[in-house]
C-alpha cells in the first residue's frame, strides 16, 4: 500500500495491577491510509480507547505498551523520546475526546487555548496565532469568532465546545486525526453537525481519521473502513459496505442484528452473556461463550486472524478454509 | 374508564438563585402545560434533546416532584387523595438511567428487591424472600444473585436488578428513565426485550423516556416528541416515524444516523443551532429559531398543540387551520 500513512503491528498495552495483567489490546494490527476514515468500534471495554491512547503515546501507568509497532510515515512512534512524540502530537496527530468540557483548560480563554498549539509548533508569534485560531473558529462554524476568542469554556455549550476541539485539532492540517467518541456526549441534531463539519474540514485538509466509536450508525454513515474490537482484539476488519451487508463474525453480526430500528417491533436479536472480564478470558476464541454458530474448535483453540481475497479479514475459525493467509 | 393516568396541564418551574450574592433569582419552566395520558398497558414514550423536560415530566408522574400547576390523575383521582397518596408505590415505579448509582451498593440485591415490599408492609419475611426469588427469576436472573451485591454484577445485570425492584409491589405503571442509555448495544437489545416481555406477561403501562428515537419507536405503542418543555408532536409511533407532521419531529428522525451504509445520506442537511437556553426561551414558537420552516408569523404567535387527525397531535403554525 504506497499511501499508508499509519499502520500499527501486533500492539500490545497491558495494565499490570495487584488484581492481575488485564491486556486491554492484544495484538492489534490496522493501516490507515492517507486521506481515510477508519472506525475502530466496540462496547466498553473492548480496548478502542486504550488503543488509540496506545498510538499518541499517551499510555499512563500502570499500562504499558509491551509490544508492537506504530509506524506513523515511516517512524516507529514507540521509539521516540517523550520530546519527539510531542513535536508529533498535536501538530501530525492530533486528537479529540468524548467530554470537552475536561480537555479544555477552564481557566483559559478559548483562543489562547487554540493559538497555544500554533505558538508551539509554528514559532508564530501571538498576534499571528490568534489571528489564524479567529480564522479556524469561523471555519468550525462559530459566529462572532473574535468574540469567542476571548470566552472560558464554561460560557460555550457542549456543541460549542466540541467545535472549539475540533478547531484546536485541525488548525495544523495534521495527517491523522484521533476521534474517541467526538459526539457522543452530545444530542443527535448536534452530533449531526459536528460529525458532517469534522469530515467536511478533515476532506479539505487531506487529514486521515481514526474514529472511535461505540455507534454503528455512526461508523455506516461516515466511515470508509470498520475494525470490530472484542476484548482487546479486532474481531473483523473490512469496508463498511460489506462489512454492514454481509459480516463475516458472528459478533458483527450480532451487533448489527441487535440494534433497534425506528419502525421496527419485531423482537431484537440480542446477543446472550455479557462481555468476558479481560482478567478472565475464555479458552479458545474469546467470543465462543455468546456464539450462536461455536463448534468444538472454538472452544479449544483460538482463532488467528484470516485474510480473505477480498481484503477483508476476520478473527473465526468460520473463514479458516477461504483464508488466503493468517495473520497474527 | 379513565386512563391509567393523566397529565393535565402540568407545568414545573424551578427558581435558581444567581449572582455573586445568590441575590438574583431566575424561573424557568422545565415543563410547560403538557396533557398526557397513559392507558393500562400501553406504552407512551417520550423523546427529546437534554433539557426538553422529558425526565422532570416522569418525576412529577412518579410522584418525586410537585407540579408547580397542573395535576396528574391515577386512574381519576388526584394525587392528594388518600387512596392514591397512600398506595402510589403499588401503582408507579420508576427505573433509572444509571444502574450504578440508583442500587445501594452496600446492601445485597435481594434486599434492595425486597425493600418496596417491607415499606409497604407486603407479606412476612418468607413471603418477601420468595417473592425476591420470583422476581429474580422473572427479569432472567438466579436466585444465588440475590445474596450478591451490586458490584458483583455487570450494567445489563444491575439494570435487571433495578427492573426488578420495580416490579416487586406489582405497580399498574413502570416509568423508564432512559432506561437502556447506559448500557452497550449487545446488553441493550437484552434489556429492551426483557421490558417488551414483561409487559405481555404482566399487563404493564410503561412511561418510556429516551434521547433514542430508534430505542422510542421500537418499544412505544404511541410517542411523545418534546422540545423546550412541551410537546410538539404526540402520536401513535408508526405516525411519528412514517409521517411526521412536526419539523421537529422530521429533523430528529434525519439525525439519527442509521446503521446501514446503503442508506447513507451525503446531502442530509442537520439542524443549524443549539436549542436555547430555558431561562430565555424565544417568543412565538419556541422551535422557530432552528425551524427550516419557519415563517414570519412563527416568531410571533405561539402555536398550540391541535388534534389533526384522530389520535395525531401537532404544535405547529401550518398544521393550525
Amino acid at each position: 500500500m504506497p499511501d499508508t500513512l499509519l499502520s500499527t503491528f501486533d500492539v500490545r498495552t497491558a495494565f499490570h495491577t495487584a488484581e492481575g495483567t488485564a491486556v486491554a489490546v492484544d495484538g492489534v494490527s490496522l493501516s490507515v491510509a492517507r486521506g481515510e476514515t477508519l472506525a475502530v468500534v466496540g462496547e466498553s471495554g473492548c480496548g478502542k480507547t486504550v488503543l488509540g491512547l496506545s498510538i499518541l503515546g499517551l499510555v499512563q501507568p500502570p499500562g504499558r505498551i509491551d509490544a508492537g509497532r506504530v509506524l506513523f510515515d515511516g517512524t516507529d512512534l514507540l521509539t521516540l523520546s517523550p520530546e519527539a512524540m510531542r513535536r508529533v502530537r498535536g501538530n501530525r496527530i492530533s486528537m479529540i475526546f468524548q467530554e470537552p468540557m475536561t480537555s479544555l483548560n477552564p481557566v483559559l480563554r478559548v483562543g489562547e487555548q487554540i493559538a497555544e498549539a500554533i505558538r508551539l509548533h509554528r514559532g508564530k508569534s501571538r498576534r499571528e496565532a490568534l489571528a489564524q485560531a479567529g480564522n479556524m473558529l469561523s471555519l468550525v462554524g462559530i459566529s462572532d469568532p473574535d468574540r469567542r476568542l476571548a470566552s472560558f469554556p464554561h460560557e460555550l455549550s457542549g456543541g460549542m465546545r466540541q467545535r472549539v476541539m475540533i478547531a484546536m485539532a485541525l488548525c495544523l492540517s495534521p495527517d491523522l486525526l484521533i476521534a474517541d467518541e467526538p459526539t457522543t456526549a452530545l444530542d443527535v441534531t448536534i452530533q449531526k453537525q459536528i460529525l458532517a463539519l469534522m469530515l467536511d474540514l478533515a476532506a479539505a485538509k487531506g487529514t486521515a481519521i481514526l474514529l472511535i466509536t461505540h455507534n454503528l450508525g455512526v461508523v455506516a454513515e461516515t466511515c470508509d473502513n470498520a475494525a470490530i474490537m472484542y476484548s482487546g482484539q479486532v474481531a473483523e476488519y473490512g469496508d463498511v459496505a460489506s462489512l454492514f451487508a454481509n459480516p463475516l463474525h458472528p459478533y458483527t453480526a450480532g451487533l448489527i442484528r441487535s440494534l433497534p430500528r425506528p419502525g421496527d417491533k419485531t423482537r431484537l436479536e440480542a446477543i446472550p452473556g455479557t462481555v468476558p472480564s479481560l482478567t478472565r478470558l475464555p479458552r479458545g476464541c474469546r467470543f465462543h461463550p455468546r456464539c450462536p454458530r461455536v463448534f468444538d474448535r472454538c472452544r479449544t483453540d483460538a482463532p488467528p486472524f484470516f485474510r480473505l481475497e477480498s481484503g477483508r479479514c476476520a478473527r473465526c475459525w468460520l473463514h479458516a478454509e477461504a483464508a488466503l493467509e493468517t495473520l497474527p | 374508564m379513565s386512563a391509567l393516568i393523566a397529565v393535565q396541564g402540568l407545568s414545573r418551574r424551578y427558581v435558581v438563585r444567581g449572582g455573586v450574592l445568590g441575590t438574583s433569582r431566575r424561573t424557568v419552566t422545565a415543563v410547560d402545560g403538557v396533557d398526557l395520558a397513559v392507558n393500562r398497558g400501553e406504552t407512551v414514550g417520550l423523546v427529546g434533546e437534554s433539557g426538553c423536560g422529558k425526565s422532570t415530566l416522569a418525576r412529577c408522574v412518579a410522584g418525586l416532584e410537585r407540579p408547580s400547576a397542573g395535576r396528574v390523575l391515577y386512574d381519576g383521582r388526584e394525587m392528594d387523595d388518600p387512596r392514591v397518596r397512600d398506595n402510589l408505590p403499588r401503582l408507579i415505579q420508576m427505573v433509572f438511567q444509571d444502574p450504578f448509582s440508583s442500587l445501594n451498593p452496600r446492601r445485597s440485591v435481594g434486599f434492595s428487591v425486597a425493600e418496596g415490599l417491607w415499606a409497604m408492609g407486603m407479606g412476612d419475611r418468607a413471603a418477601r424472600r420468595e417473592r425476591v426469588m420470583e422476581l429474580l427469576d422473572q427479569v432472567g436472573l438466579l436466585p444465588e444473585h440475590a445474596d450478591r451485591y451490586p458490584h458483583q454484577f455487570s450494567g445489563g445485570q444491575r439494570q435487571r436488578v433495578a427492573i426488578a425492584r420495580a416490579l416487586a409491589t406489582n405497580p399498574s405503571l413502570v416509568v423508564c428513565d432512559e432506561p437502556v442509555s447506559a448500557l452497550d448495544v449487545s446488553v441493550q437489545a437484552q434489556v429492551i426485550n426483557l421490558l417488551c416481555d414483561l409487559k405481555a406477561r404482566l399487563g404493564l403501562a410503561y412511561l418510556f423516556i429516551s434521547h433514542d428515537l430508534a430505542v422510542v419507536g421500537h418499544i412505544s405503542d404511541r410517542t411523545a416528541v418534546m422540545y423546550l418543555g412541551r410537546i410538539m408532536e404526540l402520536a401513535p409511533t408508526d405516525t411519528i416515524m412514517d409521517n411526521p407532521a412536526h419539523p421537529y419531529t422530521r429533523a430528529l428522525l434525519a439525525a439519527a444516523p442509521i446503521p446501514d451504509p446503503a442508506r447513507r445520506q451525503a446531502a442530509r442537511t442537520p439542524l443549524a443551532g443549539d436549542a436555547p437556553s430555558l431561562f430565555s426561551p424565544p417568543p412565538g414558537c419556541v422551535f422557530h429559531p432552528r425551524c427550516p420552516e419557519a415563517m414570519p408569523e412563527c416568531a410571533v404567535s405561539s402555536p398550540k398543540l391541535l388534534e389533526t387527525s384522530p389520535g395525531h397531535f401537532v404544535r405547529c403554525l401550518k398544521e393550525t387551520p
